[in-house]
Formats: C-alpha cells, sequence, structure tokens
C-alpha cells in the first residue's frame, strides 16, 4: 500500500465516518493501520472507537497517536477521557520523565559518545604537555562526571525504550464490549480452562515478560493459541493472556 | 545389386572425394537456365565446378538491371561416366531481371584450393513481358486487392478538426471478410501518428454479415476518446495484425497462400498486418479573445450542478459538496472546479467518479466530491462553484457557476460523561465530566511505516562515528609514540633544567651564571638541531661548524657567535658587561634558541 492510495482510502473513511457509518469507517482505518501509521489515521480510529464505547481500543490508539505526535494536547487531554471511562487509575499507568523518553535514547548515545571520545581524544593529544596536577585532577573529574551523567541517561531511557516496548494494552477480544464485565483475565496457566489469577480492566497497560534470549514468553497450546505471560506495572497482577486479548502500542514484529 | 549400387554409390564416391581419392582436372562452366526470360520472370544463374567439392570463394559481379539472389544453394554430387569417376560442385543464383535488354555476367576469378580459377562470362537475355505474363500480373493485382479488401479498417471521426484538449468520440471498426479463416485477433487497433491521445480501448461490438465490397464481413467496432493533443495538421490511422489459417504451400508461385484454395486448408497460422488509410485531421488551438480567467481546460457542451449532503452540522463535522459536470466533453482530462470557500471551511482534495461511456469518456457525468468541514458556528453560506469551458461547436466560451448553499453550523457538540462508580469512589459524589471530544480530522498527515522505538545501537552511523573517533584515537596515540625519542626527551628535559638555572641566577644577578647556563644550552641546543651526540664537549667553532653545515642562515650563526663569544669572555677572560646587559642577553639567547629547532 503506497501513500496515495493509503490517503484515499483515508478519505473513504472520513467519508463513511461523515455518512453515519462508523463500522466502515473503522473497518477502512483498521486496514490502513495494518499497513502504515499516521497520527490523525490513529487518533480518528480512537474517537471512533470511544463513540462506539470500546474505550480500550480507543486508549490503544490514543497512544498510538501520542507516540507519532507527543506534543498533541487534544490527543491527551482525549486519552485521560478515555482512561478515566475504563475505570483506569493514573497510577496504573507507566510514568515517563521526559527527559528520559524512548525518544531521547539516541541523543543520549550519540552525547555520551562524543563526550568520551572527545575526552580521550584530548587526552591523547595533550598529554605530552605538562599540565599541573591540579589541571588534570579537575579535567578527569569533569570527564568521569559528565561520562556517568550521560550513560544514566541513555541507560534510563533505553529501560523506557525496552518498558515500551514490552507494552500491551489489555483488550476484550471482540469489539463488544457490554459483553464482557469482568475485565480481562489473567490466568493461573496458559489454557481457557484454568481460573483467573486476576482481572485488569479492558484498556489497562500490560508488561510482557520476556525470555533470557529477549523474546516475550509465550506458550502455544495444543488448539494452536498463543499464550503470553504479562503482568501489570507493578508487578502486582500477573497471569497468561491470550493473544487476541491484547494489543502492543508499538509494532513488536510477533 | 543395381538398387543396392545406385543407393550407395554416390555415398562412396563422396567418401572417397572427401578423402582426395578422386581427383581430376579442375574445370568451372557458368550459365543463365533458361538463358532467355521475360521481363516477369526469373532465371538461375549456374557455376558448376568440375573436379571438386570444396566450397569455392569468389563474388558474383554486379551486372546493372540484374538482381542475385543471397546466399546462393550448392549442389554436390558425383557419379561415374564411362567408368571415370566424376564430382562436381554446383552454386545457383536466382535472377530476377529489373527490365528488359541483353545483359553479360562478364568472367570473374573464384578461389579454389588456393588456386585462382575463371568463371566464363554468360549473357541473359531478357525479353518483353508476353500476353500470359501480363494476365499473371493483373491476376496478383486482383488478389493483392482482394487480400486488402479480406481485412482492412476503418476509422471515422465526428469532424475533420479537433481543438486542441478536445475529446470527440471515435470509432475504428475491423473488417474482416467472412470467407477469411481468421483464427483471432493478435493485437487490437493501436493508433499511428503523434499529434493525438486516445483512451483505452476496451472491448469491440461485434456484427455479423455487413455487406461491402460485395463481400460480406464481420466487423469489430471499438469505440474511444480521442482528443487533440498537438495544434497544427497531423496524420492518423490504425494499424493491426489478426492471425489466418493457411495452407502449407511454400512453393506458391505468388507467395498468396490465401488464394489458391478457396477453404484455405488446415494448415499453419501466420500473422496478418491489417491497417487502415490515414487521415489528415487538423488540430485548431483554443482562442485566446474572451477566454475566462477560471478556464481550466474543459471543452464541450456541459452543465453543472451541486449539492450538499446536509445543511446542519456541527462545527468540525465534515459534509460533502457534491460538484457534476455532465455532458459531452473532455472528461478524462477535466480538472476539478476550483472552490473558494474562505477561511469558515477547510476543503480536502476531491474525489473524482465518472459515469457514462467508460471507453470514451467523452459523454455522462463527471463528479468531483470535495469533504467540506465548517471551523465556525452560524448561519454559513456555500458560495457557487464557477466553471468556465469551451464549446467546440459553438466556437465560444461559456461561464456557468452554481447556486449558494446555505448551511447551519452548530458549536460543537459537548459530550457528558456518564457516571462511573468504582469501589474505591463509591462514598465520593457524583462528578460530571464536560469536555470536548476530538474532532474528526479529514487529512491524513504523515505517513510512517513503523510504529517503532529508535535504537540507535543498531545504527550504521553510530558505529561508523566509533570507527572514525577510534582510528583518529589509535592515529594520535601512535603519532605521539612515534615522536617520542628517550634520548631527546633527556635532552630537553636537561634543556629546561638549564632555562631554570638561567633564569635563577638571573634573579640574584649571577652574571658568570647566566654566560654559563646560556652558553650550556646554545651546546644542547644546537646538538639536539644538528642531530649531535656528546654535545658537552663541543667548542664554539665546532658550533659554528655544526650551524653552517645544517644550513642556519648567517645572521643566526653571527649571533650565536656573539652570545658564545659574551659568555667565553665572561666566562674564561673574566670581563663583565654588567648586571643591566645579562637580562638583555638572556633574552637575546632566548629569541635566537628559539630560530635553531
Amino acid at each position: 500500500m503506497n501513500g496515495e492510495s493509503s490517503d484515499k482510502l483515508f478519505y473513504d473513511a472520513v467519508r463513511a465516518e461523515a455518512s453515519g457509518d462508523l463500522e466502515k469507517a473503522i473497518e477502512i482505518y483498521s486496514n490502513i493501520s495494518q499497513e502504515t501509521h499516521s497520527a490523525n489515521l490513529h487518533a480518528n480510529l480512537a474517537n471512533l472507537f470511544f463513540k462506539m464505547r470500546d474505550y480500550a481500543r480507543s486508549i490503544l490508539h490514543f497512544r498510538k497517536a501520542i507516540w507519532i505526535e507527543p506534543g498533541n494536547r487534544d490527543y491527551r487531554a482525549n486519552l485521560s477521557l478515555a482512561l478515566e471511562m475504563s475505570g483506569i487509575h493514573p497510577q496504573d499507568l507507566p510514568e515517563t520523565d521526559p527527559a528520559f523518553s524512548p525518544r531521547n535514547q539516541t541523543f543520549w548515545l550519540i552525547g555520551l559518545s562524543i563526550f568520551v571520545w572527545s575526552g580521550l581524544l584530548l587526552f591523547a593529544y595533550f598529554f605530552p604537555l605538562r599540565m599541573g596536577k591540579a589541571t588534570r585532577l579537575w579535567a578527569a573529574g569533569i570527564w568521569i562526571t559528565g561520562t556517568f551523567f550521560l550513560c544514566r541517561g541513555f541507560v534510563l531511557s533505553h529501560t523506557e525504550s525496552t518498558c515500551l516496548n514490552r507494552e500491551v494494552i489489555a483488550l476484550h477480544p471482540s469489539a463488544q464490549p457490554d459483553k464482557f464485565t469482568d475485565g480481562i483475565s489473567l490466568r493461573v496457566f496458559a489454557g481457557d480452562g484454568s481460573a483467573a489469577n486476576t482481572h485488569v480492566p479492558a484498556g489497562s497497560s500490560l508488561f510482557l515478560d520476556l525470555d533470557a534470549k529477549g523474546f516475550p514468553r509465550i506458550h502455544q497450546s495444543q488448539s494452536g493459541e498463543k499464550w503470553f505471560l504479562a503482568r501489570s506495572y507493578s508487578g502486582s497482577n500477573k497471569g497468561w493472556i491470550k493473544r487476541d486479548e491484547f494489543d502492543p502500542v508499538l509494532d513488536l514484529g510477533f | 545389386m543395381n538398387r543396392i549400387s545406385s543407393r550407395f554409390l554416390p555415398a562412396i564416391l563422396l567418401w572417397m572425394a572427401s578423402l582426395g581419392m578422386i581427383h581430376g582436372e579442375i574445370r568451372i562452366e557458368a550459365a543463365f537456365d533458361p538463358p532467355t526470360i521475360t521481363s516477369a520472370n526469373t532465371t538461375t544463374y549456374k557455376i558448376i565446378v568440375h573436379g571438386s567439392q570444396q566450397g569455392p570463394i569468389g563474388s558474383v559481379p554486379s551486372v546493372e538491371g540484374l538482381t542475385f539472389s543471397s546466399p546462393p544453394r550448392t549442389l554436390r554430387s558425383a557419379s561415374f561416366i564411362n567408368g571415370v569417376p566424376s564430382i562436381r560442385f554446383e552454386l545457383s543464383f536466382t535472377v530476377t531481371p529489373e527490365k528488359q535488354g541483353s545483359f553479360i555476367v562478364p568472367s570473374w576469378n573464384l578461389q579454389l584450393e588456393d588456386n585462382s580459377y575463371i568463371v566464363p562470362s554468360t549473357r541473359l537475355q531478357v525479353l518483353p513481358p508476353n500476353q500470359r505474363d501480363m494476365l499473371r500480373q493483373a491476376e496478383l493485382r486482383q488478389q493483392q486487392a482482394d487480400l486488402r479488401e479480406a481485412a482492412f479498417l476503418e476509422f471515422s471521426c465526428p469532424r475533420p478538426y479537433l481543438y486542441k484538449g478536445e475529446t470527440v468520440a471515435a470509432k475504428v471498426s475491423l473488417f474482416l471478410w467472412n470467407r477469411l479463416p481468421v483464427t483471432r485477433i493478435e493485437q487490437v487497433p493501436t493508433k499511428i501518428g503523434s499529434g493525438f491521445s486516445m483512451t483505452e480501448l476496451g472491448q469491440p461490438e461485434e456484427q455479423r454479415d455487413v455487406r461491402k465490397f460485395n463481400k460480406t464481413y464481420s466487423v469489430y467496432s471499438w469505440n474511444f476518446g480521442l482528443t487533440g493533443a498537438l495544434a497544427g495538421k497531423h496524420n492518423i490511422s490504425f494499424d493491426s495484425s489478426i492471425r489466418v489459417r493457411v495452407k502449407n504451400n511454400r512453393n506458391s508461385p505468388f507467395s498468396n497462400p490465401f488464394f489458391n484454395d478457396p477453404f484455405f486448408g488446415f494448415g499453419r497460422e501466420e500473422g496478418l498486418k491489417v491497417s487502415s488509410e490515414s487521415l489528415n485531421l487538423e488540430i485548431r488551438p483554443l482562442p485566446m479573445a474572451n477566454r475566462p480567467n477560471n478556464f481550466q481546460g474543459a471543452i464541450g457542451n456541459l452543465s453543472i450542478v451541486s449539492s450538499l449532503d446536509m445543511n446542519r452540522v456541527s462545527v468540525g463535522d465534515p459534509i460533502r459538496l457534491t460538484c457534476e459536470i455532465s455532458g459531452t466533453g473532455n472528461f478524462a482530462a477535466m480538472p476539478a472546479p476550483d472552490l473558494s470557500l474562505g477561511e469558515s471551511f477547510k476543503v480536502g482534495p476531491p474525489a473524482f467518479s465518472f459515469e457514462g461511456n467508460q471507453n470514451s469518456k467523452q459523454e455522462g457525468a463527471q463528479t468531483f466530491e470535495f469533504i467540506v468541514t465548517p471551523l465556525q458556528a452560524g448561519l454559513l453560506e456555500i458560495p457557487p462553484v464557477s466553471f468556465s469551458y469551451f464549446d467546440p461547436e459553438k466556437e465560444k466560451y461559456f461561464s456557468l457557476s452554481t447556486s449558494a448553499h446555505r448551511l447551519r453550523v452548530d458549536p460543537g457538540e459537548e459530550w457528558i460523561a456518564p457516571e462511573i462508580s468504582t469501589p474505591s469512589t463509591a462514598t465520593e459524589s457524583p462528578k460530571k465530566t464536560v469536555q470536548n471530544l476530538f474532532q474528526t480530522e479529514s487529512e491524513p498527515g504523515k505517513w510512517i511505516h513503523v510504529l517503532a522505538t529508535p535504537d540507535p545501537l543498531k545504527s550504521n552511523a553510530f558505529w561508523t562515528m566509533q570507527i572514525i573517533f577510534s582510528g583518529i584515537f589509535i592515529g594520535i596515540v601512535l603519532f605521539r609514540l612515534k615522536a617520542r625519542n628517550p634520548r631527546l626527551e633527556v635532552r630537553k628535559q636537561k634543556e629546561r633544567l638549564l632555562e631554570a638555572k638561567a633564569r635563577d641566577a638571573l634573579k640574584h644577578k649571577d652574571v658568570s651564571g647566566v654566560h654559563q647556563a646560556i652558553r650550556r644550552r646554545i651546546r644542547l641546543r644546537v646538538g639536539i638541531a644538528c642531530d649531535h651526540s656528546n654535545t658537552s664537549a663541543l667548542s664554539s667553532s665546532e658550533i659554528i661548524t655544526l650551524l653552517n653545515a645544517s644550513g642556519y642562515s648567517d645572521t643566526i650563526v653571527h649571533e650565536i657567535l656573539e652570545l658564545l663569544k659574551v659568555c667565553d669572555e665572561s666566562e674564561y677572560a673574566g670581563t663583565s658587561n654588567g648586571s643591566s646587559n645579562i637580562e638583555s642577553t638572556f633574552q637575546r639567547a632566548q629569541a635566537i634558541l628559539k630560530k635553531i629547532k
């Protein structure tokens, strides 16, 4: 799907929405989002899900829209509204210091790299010159402090990035939330017959557990269903969840 | 026995000839067969090489009025003549006369087995065509005319002229004689002529048993839109090709396999190119006089209407404004009308749709659907949409406009959230949340293909930067290590000590101490600069010799000499120039020593 056809489909969806056919508009937007993304696409989709009272999917798509356009206040305000409607408390959400946001990983790493190498190059270049002991100590102190600060920035930002890559939004399997009242079950064992360890409201952020190789821990049942081990941000709720009961905030490639 | 010998004898003779066992005298003959023909016929120029079966090398001389076929047919043969084995090699050229008269092929040389042989001259007499030839030529012409009438294209255009950019409904028809065994139409008609553009040809209309030229045809017609692209007079014609079944008679004297048998037999398939006659059409430029400002290239006989799908909406709700242009005209090249709705509305790009003759796109209705978003509340008016076109029949421009639409735009809808009761907030008083909902965006914005966090550790640019920095670092370290010479370092350290000593002596007004330190520094610096190992043993004359040998300027050498003299006198002769002068001597020494590197 190229940009031109995506544009055309987008306009088709806008027309469908204008004519009151919300289901068709959602279908078209969803089809586009399988191939490509834009902030307006996800925001429109989130808005439609909100109108359809599927607040969990609305949260998911507002999160995607905010990831693409972090500075948009409308998206944030609407996300808060959707969270409120889902009954999700703000303390259940991951908090991120904007300075250490995953987007700033590159900044921290490049800054660290330039700082470390500049120090080493200056040291190598000026080594033969006679410098006072105090000067040397000051220079070394500044270099070590700066390196530590930048290193910490990168590590925090990288950790946030890893966390975001594991983050999924709990959803009801079908877009008819009225049928489900108990929220999403996190099961003790990876199977439909297993008792629920706990329940989380649809729209909650969950984090997939990773195995030693860095891939999500997956269990495939005999019927072919894939189960993932997930836990809440605080770690208090943990259990197995089916693939159709969540969607990742970012493209995870699995 | 005879049958066996007749079957195997030529093979044996050929085998013997190839081994060189049969090798007689080589003799060459040349002749036309027949030597006299009429101008409508062909003859054969035959060269016979007796006594060899090797292929000769040479070229037949060109004779004006005769055309020789190339390459020639060759024939090798072997036989017993009166009990003597004989071999020969024949070359045959088909010769076509271009005019009547007597023609002589002069004698020419032929290379054979590294020897040169003469081909004798030959004469050909070409007579005027006889009655039979003329009958045959007439028959051939008739056959060619029949062939043209058997399958042909007919192109029709409603007018002998078009305006540039105008689209007219044109038609091209393929006539196939019912007795022509056509298996399929290999290629639909294609346009020959660069001054025009045309719409794609769709499925043809088929008509059976159409009478023309006293023959019965099946006719396949394609309707299409023809648009004038370049002003001026241009030829236009059409080519097509069909596959027909022909009988396997390759020796047809007329190379026209279709008419030897009325039913054409059941042989192979051959392609047959079918062409239309060329038509000269004029493409006129559009007149500049009285051209409206909003004319965008629409040509035809058109009308426009517009409609809104809603007349009451809220701010930000998209509505559809549909403009329909109908009639006959160049719909394929017709741009959307220009909408200027002011700052009260945001207009998205239009969606196009055409209803009508999809083949020619010349007659029907073109719909432009705009998504219009009101940006402010109130009773707004969507102004009339104006549109201009050129009528090629009346040769005049016309301007049309639609009616204005009134639209009531309410303020943005407010959404009141239902009460949410959770266990923790059950005791709290119910709260009503009032907030404007996010409005639907009618533009998609910038597309991105992947939603993912950046991973700079997997970036090639990052690792390239590391490699560059590492390279620079290693380079500097290597340079420093290479530049580091322990002996030189010791000497430089000594020099720094001497400089400190001189400064101390200067501070304490120790004249001899200053001079001694300066002299030792000069020795040391010259030793370093001139790469002399034992600097402490250098005398003044040796220092001067070293400086001269190293190519230092006379001024520096002279100044060093002066300084050494002052130092020697101070140390050995006990003469002193006073404490006031040692400062200037020290500064002079510093300045000169900087020049010696």
